[in-house]
């Protein structure tokens, strides 16, 4: 299979675990125009294989592993790679990004995707490199954790590999490249599922770009950006994600006792300042990065990776835990465990109310952390309690009741950010194709209190930059950058400066844009243009790969993506019963004074599914699908 | 004859600790203080003023009723830090 | 140690001595607030301002002190506290006015009355001061202050100590549940004359 496109080697695999079988799989350079890479491409390859509902863990279901043109050929922050299968906790269409090696590694094997089929009758691990795929008996491997197992393996090259965790399926187990996660919606069961412990893969080649020249000239600038902008080069290596801690806090958007309120008195002994003031050793970051904002920090006497403000949120606020060491060591745990810190902590959560209420007796308080890490461990080896919180908030409460407080939509428990802060946050948790997430959502909170500061209450506007925002990440990810090069989409002064009189005038305004921003979406056209000091990505790709690219192009990537992932959602089942949110987010005020601190869920969505081009039951339209060049 | 005692800025603006003033009323007294001193009544308003150790936001303010021998102390609250 | 968090606003005069003698009692967890750095000018009385502190956050050093003296969890923000981070007092279960103006005094009593919080009260002018016990629902600053302006005075490192440590053993009166008599009641202090006086406000 050859491709005309640069950044690509035109190389797609699929192994059959069952018969040991490993085929070329066909992508045309149609497909690759329409959709990149990473999840896009991924979701192209679910779409075509899989129709209807299947159980997750069961040899019917396939993980996607794709990679992207601007992964292994020199952009900053290109390491992510993309992990996509049916999530044994939803039951719907998962996504999970990395960026750890193993993404960069396999493409210099010389393979663009890795499709992996069937069940191996014995535990296995491929080897994957330039010279071809093996299969490797894993028998000595299984049971040992992710760090352990690392080093165990002999094979040289990137692993990437499940822990205890994906070996007994739990629902949220991850898989793990190095010390990063491929973390949410479950990829780690569905590995164990196939007595897959992992993969290794090692290369030396890196493909050609389409003009260098211009290629290296805008990598130059893009990281010059990164590096000057206030966001990626001053607060996110200094404080890494927990510097939203504070402003969390301060905006009711931290989660709190499982999500009764949005403050937490104890804020500031969990927060990013006090992390790097006591705890930080350095920071760090993914191959190829100039941000580098993961922290490292000390547990067990080990320098390890520290944790995101999810994970402190999760773990801290939102179970009333105020010991920063306890979460820097749970988190390392949970990584090791191969565990999703997020649906854990959730799941936790809800647990601790619902033992709270009566509703299940299962010795977790809010507060009480001394118990906390025999239960993680407990959960990955399905013992006792964690045999039963392996399940996830959705089917505990199905089990137990308790629904009201089971803060999960379609099953995946939704991020620190609590969305009665932030109404348009609520929405993208409500809508996200791959359950509550807050970044396949949208990530409005950046908006409406993190970054800027719009009215936070308001309905108004939310649901166009839902979608904008969705499409743009969505087309961030396929082409292979960090999610966090799209921050400096924002002007610096926005950031820098909250209390200047145009940061307070963009705030005011910004909300009535929704219609423009609505009509951009619909005719991408209008965006035939770059923006290289906001998004250099459209550049990096068209001289990257040879494409055309525009703005309007990118987003209409991510928009074809977006659509498409919702479609295999809908082919499963999904419509607009299953955009909900939990009631108490719907019908709990978070502050009693304050009449519109909930989501006003209905108003939302209805005007979400109009931008969109869906219709009122959350179906894309045959008219949608067809201008997106979608075939049903 | 009614004792005032100075505290604070009030001190600083009479330039003297203790005063004898007459006056049937905190009012009257103030104003008879002020001609006396050459202030301006207004400016003595501002203080904390106590009769017999009680605030005169507790009687009646500016109406309460003074009798010979009584002991008004004016203060001024401080704000540094 | 006491289970409390402490939150001391302003570490300038009053500020730095309230925050050594909070120290060496032992308090669970102690806030410092204040964005200002040492200047010449503080020398007269702020207790770890010197020749080789000039410059340098006031905050960072009392930090650095309380870690000497005490085993208390301390967080340090560089900040003045406005109507937009009147978060960062809601750890506290107690607020150690130390201020040096009069509108912050009111903006964090509105605050405290509005979340349940005791603030200890604490002045200084030239050589006169007061300090005081504000419950919740006694608008005690805005009652004292009703009629004032904002005055800077001079003032001096002793004349400081002795309000600071008026403030301390307000505050240990109120943890102790000691402190009826002085509810409602404003401890006026005058060093000139060397009288303490304690009265209703």
């Amino acid at each position: 299979m050859a491709t005309k496109y640069k950044s690509y080697w035109g190389k797609v695999v699929k192994v059959n675990l069952t018969t040991k079988e490993v085929t070329d799989y066909e992508i045309s350079d149609k497909d690759r125009l329409l959709y990149l890479g990473g999840k896009c491409i991924a979701a192209k390859i679910i779409y075509d294989n899989i129709k209807s509902k299947i159980d997750p863990l069961s040899e019917e279901n396939m993980i996607v592993i794709s990679t992207s043109p601007l992964n292994a050929v020199g952009a900053p922050c290109s390491s992510r790679f993309n992990t996509s299968t049916i999530s044994p906790l939803t039951g719907y269409y998962t996504s999970s990004n990395c960026g750890g090696n193993f993404g960069l590694s396999l493409k210099r094997a010389g393979i663009d995707a890795l499709i992996i089929t069937g069940k191996a009758k014995d535990k296995t691990y491929l080897v994957i490199t330039n010279n071809g795929i093996e299969f490797k008996d894993a028998t000595p491997y299984w049971g040992m954790k992710t760090q352990e197992v690392q080093e165990a393996i002999p094979d040289k090259g990137a692993k990437f590999v499940i822990g205890p965790a994906g070996e007994n399926l739990v629902r949220y187990a991850c898989v793990i490249s190095g010390e990063r996660a491929s973390g949410r919606g479950g990829v780690g069961a569905v590995f164990g599922s196939k007595n897959l412990k992992g993969l290794v893969a090692f290369g030396m080649k890196s493909p050609e770009v389409y003009n260098p020249k211009k290629f290296h000239k805008n990598n130059i600038l893009w990281t010059k950006r990164l590096r000057t902008h206030p966001t990626t080069g001053k607060i996110l290596p200094e404080l890494g994600t927990a510097s939203l801690v504070t402003p969390m806090h301060a905006k009711n958007l931290l989660a709190t006792n499982n999500y009764r309120t949005g403050k937490f008195e104890h804020f500031d002994d969990v927060s990013g300042e006090t992390l790097r003031d006591e705890y930080l050793v350095r920071n760090d970051g993914c191959t190829t990065c100039p941000i580098r904002c993961a922290r490292v920090v000390t547990v067990d006497g080990k320098s390890v990776k520290g944790p995101e403000v999810e994970t402190i949120g999760l773990f801290g606020p939102n179970i009333r835990n105020n010991n920063m060491q306890a979460i820097l060591d749970w988190n390392y745990y949970m990584d090791d465990l191969g565990l999703d810190t997020i649906s854990c902590g959730n799941t936790i959560s809800w647990a601790m109310e619902a033992n709270e209420k009566g509703f299940w007796k299962n010795g977790l308080e809010f507060g009480k952390i001394d118990n906390i890490t025999q239960t993680l461990d407990d959960i990955a080896h399905r013992k006792g309690i964690g045999n039963e919180l392996a399940e996830g908030s959705k089917r505990l409460s199905e089990k137990y009741g308790g629904k009201e407080f089971a803060m999960n939509v379609k099953g995946m428990e939704l991020a620190a950010y609590e969305p009665r802060g932030a109404v348009g946050q609520g929405l993208g948790y409500a809508v996200a194709n791959r359950g509550g997430c807050h970044l396949n959502g949208g990530y409005l909170v950046v908006l409406e209190g993190l970054g800027l500061s719009v009215n936070p209450y308001t309905p108004k506007g939310k649901a166009a930059f839902c979608v904008m925002f969705q499409d743009l990440m969505e087309a961030c990810s396929a082409g292979g950058n960090c999610l966090f090069t799209t921050y400096a989409f924002f002007p610096s002064i926005l950031i820098a400066k909250p209390n200047s009189w145009i940061t307070r005038t963009v705030n005011k305004v910004f909300t009535s844009f929704g219609g423009i921003v609505t009509v951009l979406l619909k005719n991408p056209r209008i965006a035939a243009i770059h923006l290289p000091h906001m998004l250099p990505h459209t550049k990096a790709l068209k001289y990257a790969t040879g494409m055309y690219m525009d703005l309007g192009k990118f987003l209409q990537i991510g928009e074809r993506g977006y659509n498409l992932e919702r479609l295999i959602d809908v082919n499963l089942g999904v419509s607009k019963k299953d955009d909900e949110l939990p009631l108490r987010l719907t019908t709990e005020l978070q502050i009693a004074t304050n009449k519109d601190s909930k989501v006003p869920l209905d108003v939302l969505r209805a005007k979400y599914y109009k931008v969109r081009g869906w219709d009122e039951n959350g179906i894309p339209t045959d008219k949608l699908l067809k201008k997106l060049k979608i075939e049903k | 004859m009614i004792k005032v005692l100075l505290y604070g800025e009030a001190r600083l603006i009479f330039n003297v600790k203790e005063i004898e003033e007459k006056g049937s009323t905190v009012k009257e007294l103030l104003s008879n203080l002020a001609l006396r001193y050459d202030k301006k009544y207004k400016d003595l308003k501002k203080f904390l003023i106590y009769v017999n150790d009680v605030n005169i936001t507790a009687l009646r303010m500016f109406r309460t009723k003074l009798n010979d021998g009584d002991v008004i102390m004016m203060l001024s609250p401080s704000s540094g830090g | 140690m006491i289970n409390k968090t402490i939150a001391i606003v302003g570490l300038g005069g009053l500020g730095g001595f309230v925050c050594e003698y909070i120290g060496r009692l032992g308090f669970e967890k102690i806030i410092l607030i204040d964005k200002d750095k040492f200047s010449k000018s503080n020398i007269n009385r702020q207790l770890l301002c010197t020749t080789n502190t000039l410059d340098t956050y006031k905050t960072d050093n009392y930090e650095e002190k309380l870690k000497l003296i005490s085993d208390s969890k301390v967080i340090n923000h560089k900040e003045f506290i406005t109507l937009d981070n009147l978060y960062l007092l809601d750890g506290a279960d107690i607020i150690i006015d130390c201020l040096d103006n009069i509108s912050t005094r009111l903006i964090i009593e509105k605050y405290a009355s509005n979340n349940n919080k005791v603030i200890i009260h604490g002045a200084i002018g030239e050589k006169t001061g007061q300090v005081c016990l504000c419950l919740p629902s006694y608008k005690m600053l805005s009652k004292l202050y009703k009629n004032t302006s904002e005055i800077k005075k001079q003032t001096y490192g002793y004349a400081v100590s002795l309000i600071a440590s008026l403030e301390v053993e307000v505050l240990m009166k109120y943890i102790n549940n000691d402190y009826a008599d002085l509810v409602d009641k404003v401890i006026y202090v005058d060093l000139n004359d060397l009288e303490i006086k304690k009265l209703k406000l």
